[in-house]
């Protein structure tokens, strides 16, 4: 399906702030994030844990902890306000209009309540229609995920599925109410390599089928490259690096990104084994306001400029944008190191 | 569930066995019974009469299976106080103490449930602190003191209630508000740290990402989850009141198993004592049961363990 990127975003958000209170002062967990995204369309947050991927998701359906506190210079969904959204408003679109795959299948389904009831009873809580309805829509999903037997399967536990099969039910749940964005966080980290792939091209094929927006949450860039069409890249509650994946991935401008990238190991059966690749430091505090680039301390590029002052956010002419000191030039000709071949480029885009 | 249910049955047979020869020994072991029956300054000879009328003199096993065999026949001896059947004794005094046991409970959980949940929806706020008051004071005044209490102000002061006897529902208000109110506060906690617990879980984000009403959320999807120790706190709770309630029956003057236990034991009526402690051992152990089986039933993966 093509993406029209002439129409109005599906979502869009910028200058999206979370900030939760806490003892030893406010956690400044978002310090302003902008990314849009259209209908069709796929786009990767990637990150470290604690870079505040997870959470923008969160607060952009307003699941976010309650004591938060959270402002935005704009965060529409569909054309509409969603920030000052009132609690009944923002229920009629979570599971309807949006819906979120979360990390754990084990754990993210109720275990006392049946398959069926799980996935009815969003239906129903929307108005969508009959129960009987909602039953024959639920056989539909299941099977349209992959699971044989649907019909049987509506009277199970939780419990009597491999997590494999737990997963698959939770995409079907997202997908009752036919939403227009689904988020999934890390719907791959909990399962088995072998079944990974599988779930990942699941994803990707039904949101071709039915023309959702995804947002894949991820915090490895191998994962996400063969599936997304834009990649958003976070460190410390902002969006250092984004723009189209294969570029993002190929060339990566920002030196987070490159970091990132270069931390993916590669298996290549009968080349020298080398170490692994790792970057050095660790994800800053976030407690209390800041001045300059977090990322310097850990940063191979960093100069004593970066401490005074934030990073100006750049664009190029290929509308890729990135937070950082130096121009693209500079980046791009301190990455472009001989006899370094393109990183993940096996198994990329297909 | 019905192998889970034969599974549980057959547990709490061993279990009812095992509990009746301990009981049986523990009161062969508080003394001679033959002495005590005598009385001060019998001789040794009226003590070994009174050993052969009751047929104490006899080996412990003897005695145990003599008395097991007729328990299984529905013959729980006879009172040595008022000459009639045990068992005749027993079925007077349940029904009053079933009732109140039963609607004290039912109290107790239609109090304890709600203001669990509503603490634990809004936890370290105003209303979690002003239910943890309740619970405190419910759990600090003594249950005779309340009865006492409520006796002066609502049957003498208001004469709203009678205070004594069991005849009219009326007669049960008072004690069903004081043993409530004794059992309701731990009832109330262990709702409010289970929901604490449950709505941490993942699925509880879940249920709120699928845009369900709080309502579906909390009663649907987490106290399902939370309830599960209740219930069986809640047969625990049902056990102490069948049994324990001696002193709100002494206090309201009902003529329930409490008060009778308590008059047998001063009156040194054993066959009597010994038929209640074996009754209320077995309706502990049928309550456990219950619970089990509603547990099971509840959260399908017990079923599975």
């Amino acid at each position: 399906m093509a993406i029209d990127y002439g129409a109005p975003p599906l979502l869009d958000i910028a200058g999206l702030h979370l900030s939760i209170p806490t003892s030893g002062g406010d956690l400044r967990v978002l310090r302003g994030v902008d990314y849009q995204l259209w209908q069709g369309e796929t786009l990767a947050v990637v990150g470290e844990s604690g870079s505040g991927k997870s959470v923008s998701s969160l607060a952009l359906m307003g699941l976010h902890p309650r004591r938060a506190s959270v402002s935005a210079e704009r965060m529409t969904f569909d054309g509409q306000n969603i920030l000052g959204l009132s609690r009944p408003a923002l229920r009629k679109l979570r599971g309807n209009q949006m819906a979120m795959i979360f990390q754990d299948p084990m754990t993210s389904l109720n275990p006392v309540l049946t398959i069926g009831e799980q996935l009815v009873e969003t239906y129903s809580a929307h108005g969508k229609g009959s129960r009987a309805q909602a039953t024959e829509r639920a056989i539909y999903l299941l099977e349209r995920v992959g699971i044989r037997n649907a019909r049987e399967r509506l009277g199970q536990y939780p419990h009597q599925l491999s997590g494999g099969l737990r997963q698959r039910v939770v995409i079907a749940i997202a997908l009752m109410c036919n939403p227009k964005l689904i988020i999934a966080d890390e719907p791959t980290t909990a399962l088995d390599v072998t079944v990974q792939a599988l779930i990942l091209s699941l994803l990707k094929e039904l949101q071709e089928e039915f023309g959702m927006a995804l947002i894949l949450i991820s915090h490895d860039i191998g994962v996400v490259s063969s599936i997304a069409d834009r990649v958003a890249i976070m460190y410390a509650g902002t969006i250092v690096e984004s723009g189209g994946a294969d570029e993002v991935i190929h060339e990566p401008l920002h030196p987070y990104t490159r970091g990132l990238v270069d931390c993916v190991p590669r298996l290549r059966p009968g080349r020298e084994r080398k170490p692994l690749v790792t970057i050095p430091g660790i994800v800053p505090s976030l407690l209390g306001p800041s001045r300059g680039c977090l990322f310097r301390n850990r940063c191979p590029k960093a100069l004593d400029t970066c401490a005074m002052t934030d990073p100006a956010v750049q664009r190029t002419a290929s509308g890729r944008v990135f937070r950082c000191i130096h121009s693209e030039a500079v980046l791009h000709a301190a990455h472009t190191r001989p006899a370094d071949p393109a990183p993940v480029a096996a198994g990329g885009r297909a | 569930m019905i192998n889970y249910a034969i599974q549980r049955l057959i547990l709490a047979f061993f279990v009812a066995v095992a509990v009746s020869i301990i009981a049986f020994a523990l009161l062969r072991l508080s003394g001679d019974l033959a002495m005590v029956l005598a009385g001060d300054g019998a001789t040794d000879e009226e003590v070994r009469q009174m050993a052969e009328r009751h047929g104490l003199d006899r080996p412990f096993v003897v005695q145990y299976f003599d008395w097991l065999i007729r328990m299984l026949q529905g013959d729980l001896g006879t009172s040595l106080f008022t000459h009639r059947p045990t068992m005749e004794m027993i079925l007077e005094a349940v029904p009053v103490t079933a009732k109140i046991a039963f609607l004290s409970l039912g109290a107790a959980l239609a109090f304890a449930i709600p203001l669990g949940v509503i603490a634990a929806a809004y936890p370290n706020t105003w209303i979690d602190r002003a239910v943890l008051a309740l619970a405190v004071a419910g759990k600090a005044m003594p249950t005779f003191w309340m009865a006492l209490v409520l006796m002066y102000w609502l049957g003498v002061q208001l004469r709203w209630l009678p205070i004594s006897g069991s005849a009219t529902w009326q007669h049960l208000v008072m004690p069903v508000i004081v043993l409530g109110t004794s059992v309701m506060p731990q009832l109330m906690r262990l709702t409010r740290s289970g929901m604490l617990d449950t709505l941490e879980s993942d699925f509880i984000r879940m249920a709120w990402a699928k845009g369900l009403p709080a309502h579906v959320v909390f009663f649907k999807h987490a106290l399902r989850n939370a309830i599960l120790p209740v219930v069986a706190m809640s047969a625990i709770s049902l056990g102490f009141l069948l049994g324990g309630a001696v002193i709100v029956e002494a206090i309201f003057s009902i003529n329930g198993i409490g008060l009778l236990a308590y008059r047998s034991i001063l009156r040194i009526d054993f066959p009597v004592v010994q038929a209640i402690l074996f009754f209320l051992s077995f309706v502990y152990i049928f309550l456990t049961l219950i619970a089990d089986l509603i547990n099971a039933w509840l959260d399908p993966r017990i079923k599975v363990k």
